[in-house]
């Protein structure tokens, strides 16, 4: 176990941040959102007035502030394995938990976004947009929720001080997933919402 | 070492006094019965198939004696329990191997085994004797009516007897697993087996509306074989390439909980590849194709998987037939339940292939190479070490590969030619501007009817080379590993 | 990932900044009335920039093995590049 962190200036031997297995886990989740998000496309393309229409009806407001939510969260849970890195346990800690604040706010503000749609009677059979709207955004919604769970587990996890340089592989297997559920906002949050 | 000895062993009559020399436990010989009984109604199973093979281009053979839907009851439901006599089989041989202790109960075991094949052999007989209806009168389904859908044809009683049958042997393996070492192997398999049996439950719900009949009827159906049977599978597959290969366990462990995990994300929102058509709200159009497109993933894992072990295997394991059963498993399955199924999950297409032969083609494949292989996997390992020996002779083996090529080669052939007689059917029944009616476009496709039937006595031979391989002698390899 | 976490530690923060001003950026140019075609093509573009970060940085992959990092950025690039084309 190191005692001291050296900063090298050669190169490092190439590793995979985390758990190679969550990795192939990662990536079949993004082949799957990849998958949506292609059949968007391709409905889209198909009839495009439906989607304008639909999207007319989108403010931009809150997906804005979610999207610098997890963007923040990110960068939090980024600094936190930093700090893991210095074993500097607290800040970690702290920062683990600001991450999952962040994604609750993410949370919070998309049940509102929900509640707004439901209460204007759109569902799930509304129209094709308004399909892939709801199914989109509320499948990446139980990711962010997903996330914020295994960020949350890592967090107590860390209290008994297993989480020691060179030991890191659990935090950084829970920010590589938190990284990827990120990764698919910004795709969706572009498609859905901005390309109007 | 096994450290727990539990009742005295009720060895079935057979398993032979060294036995226990080969088995790492003694109770793991209960599975011997469960494999034989699998064996046995496997062969029942492709006669009533042979049948039903003939009576698509003879209508009338055997009729009014046998009619073509007695005979598919038959042959579906002799699949599925022989299916679960090897899945049990397979379960009793490797939980207490995985827990590195005796079985709960092997006594339990062997009572539940002449439960579960008298109650089934009954049941057939009930199919075959009267009608069907008056199978309903006789065993008073109007009490609770199960009875009258496809695959889930059995008695009321006879799936209550199904669930206490499936009790018992997850109490069994519960109890051996929780006292003893828990892996992954171990595990997965408890959870696709409990799962199995969870969803089986939803054959007891049947609801008069025929749109949510049929959405729950894919509970069991979609969420046993594209769900929880792909965990006990690849349990299987895991625990045989552990013992023949020599390959670190974590390094299989870990391919497990891949392989497990692509299934579970594909599989459980795929089950809306069924609900495209049925009455559900249009959405499961979409959902069902974008999650089922990605259903063949973990059946190319597995395929991946075993190649990959048997490379890199530590040992020369003198059972190459059980290799060359995991490995055909792995090709045969995601050639079925993936290509296959791939070739008609979207919605676009399968508008126009659904219920034809292109379905049953696939079905056929897909339920060989997942299933039925994995289970002859699982019988080819164990058997020989069930009746004291490593492997079979080489005799032996050199038959029991030459079954495996004719009944996998077989196959392939059933299903193209399957491919083909849907091709048929879709392009006169279901499409042009003048489509035509059923019958006359079955008509058209009778050459390959007739070629898949010569395909199908070719599976048969097969079959029967490979439970004669059963009985050849010679001197079996003893080389030490 | 220890040594390589350490020496891009300035860069999360940059990497935030410069992802908090692309987001903007896309919001700004909702609005902007852009036809259909270019504002798509803006936006997607723009979350591919920021994809781009998310992978390198965040990620790390920038210091990950070639078929990682080349699947993942694979990943990027199909789906924005398909996404833009699926609008024109």
């Amino acid at each position: 176990m190191n005692q001291s962190v050296t900063l090298s200036a050669s190169a490092n031997p190439r590793e995979v941040p985390g758990d190679l297995a969550m990795w192939f886990f990662i990536l079949a989740e993004l082949l799957v959102f990849g998958v949506f998000f292609l059949a968007y496309g391709y409905a889209r393309a198909h009839d495009p007035a439906t989607f304008v229409a639909g999207q007319r009806q989108l403010a931009l407001g809150v997906p804005t502030v979610n999207t610098l939510l997890l963007i923040a969260g990110s960068a939090s849970v980024s600094a936190a394995v930093r700090a893991f890195v210095l074993d500097r346990q607290r800040t970690a800690r702290r920062l683990l938990w600001l991450t999952v604040a962040l994604g609750m706010g993410f949370v919070v503000l998309k049940c509102g976004e929900f509640a707004g749609k439901f209460a204007a009677g759109i569902t799930l059979s509304s129209d094709t947009f308004w399909m892939f709207y709801l199914s989109l955004t509320f499948f990446h919604f139980l990711h962010v929720i997903l996330g914020m769970v295994i960020i949350g587990a890592v967090a107590v996890y860390a209290r008994d001080g297993r989480y020691r340089p060179g030991q890191l592989a659990g935090v950084e297997t829970a920010a590589a997933y938190w990284h990827m559920v990120d990764l698919v906002w910004v795709v969706l949050f572009a498609l859905v919402y901005v390309a109007r | 070492m096994s450290t727990s000895t539990t009742a005295v062993l009720d060895t079935p009559r057979g398993v032979e006094e060294h036995a226990a020399t080969r088995l790492k436990y003694r109770s793991q010989a209960v599975a011997k019965p469960y494999f034989i009984a699998a064996i046995g109604l496997f062969f029942g199973q492709i006669v009533f198939g042979l049948i039903m093979g003939l009576q698509y281009v003879i209508g009338d053979f055997l009729f009014p004696e046998i009619p073509f839907n007695v005979a598919r009851m038959v042959h579906t439901n002799l699949l599925i329990v022989w299916l679960l006599f090897g899945f049990m089989g397979a379960g009793y041989y490797l939980i207490p191997e995985e827990s590195e202790r005796e079985l709960h109960s092997p006594k339990l075991a062997i009572i539940t085994f002449w439960v579960f094949l008298v109650a089934g052999a009954l049941t057939i007989v009930g199919y075959l004797s009267v009608p069907y209806a008056t199978l309903a009168k006789l065993t008073h389904n109007e009490i609770l009516p199960t009875m009258g859908r496809e695959f889930l044809e059995q008695p009321t009683i006879t799936k209550v007897g199904i669930v206490l049958v499936a009790l018992s042997f997850l109490y069994n393996l519960s109890m051996t697993v929780l006292s003893g070492r828990k892996t992954s192997v171990s595990l997965v398999m408890m959870l696709g087996l409990w799962g199995l049996a969870i969803f089986f439950l939803f054959s007891f719900y049947n609801p008069t509306n025929l749109v949510l009949d049929k959405y729950f009827w894919w509970y069991v159906v979609h969420l046993w074989v594209e769900g929880v049977w792909e965990l006990i599978m690849g349990a299987m597959l895991a625990f045989v390439l552990i013992k023949v290969t020599g390959v670190d366990r974590e390094v299989v462990e870990k391919w497990l909980y891949v392989i497990i995990a692509m299934t579970l994300i594909s599989g459980i929102i795929g089950t809306g590849h069924h609900y495209y058509w049925i009455g559900t709200p249009g959405y499961w159009q979409w959902w069902g194709s974008i999650f089922s497109a990605i259903e063949p993933i973990p059946f190319f894992m597995m395929t991946l998987f075993s190649f990959n072990m048997v490379n890199r295997r530590r040992r020369e394991h003198p059972n190459k037939a059980a290799v060359l059963w995991a490995l055909g498993t792995g090709v045969m399955a995601f050639l079925g339940a993936g290509v296959w199924g791939f070739l008609h999950t979207l919605a676009p297409v399968n508008y126009l292939t659904h219920g034809t032969q292109l379905t049953a083609a696939h079905g056929h494949m897909a339920f060989y190479g997942a299933y039925a292989m994995v289970v002859i996997t699982m019988i080819s390992y164990t058997m020989p070490k069930l009746r004291g020996r490593e492997a079979n002779s080489r005799g032996a083996q050199k038959l029991e590969m030459v079954s495996f090529w004719l009944m996998t080669l077989a196959m392939v052939a059933i299903t193209l030619f399957l491919t083909a007689a849907g091709y048929v059917q879709v392009s006169l029944q279901r499409m042009g501007t003048t489509p035509m009616p059923f019958m006359v476009a079955q008509d058209h496709a009778a050459t390959y009817y007739w070629l898949r039937e010569a395909s199908g006595v070719v599976f048969f031979i097969g079959l029967a080379l490979y439970i004669i391989s059963f009985f050849v002698k010679g001197k079996t390899d003893e080389a030490a590993h | 990932m220890t040594m390589n976490a350490l020496r891009d530690f300035p860069t999360v923060w940059r990497v935030w900044l410069w992802l908090t001003a692309l987001t903007l950026l896309a919001a700004f140019l909702a609005d902007a009335h852009l036809t259909p075609g270019h504002l798509a093509l803006a936006a997607l573009s723009v979350a591919w920039l920021k994809g781009l970060a998310i992978v390198e940085h965040y990620m790390a992959l920038r210091h990950a093995p070639a078929w990682l990092r080349l699947t993942v950025h694979g990943w990027l690039a199909l789906v924005s590049a398909v996404l833009i084309f699926s609008f024109l």
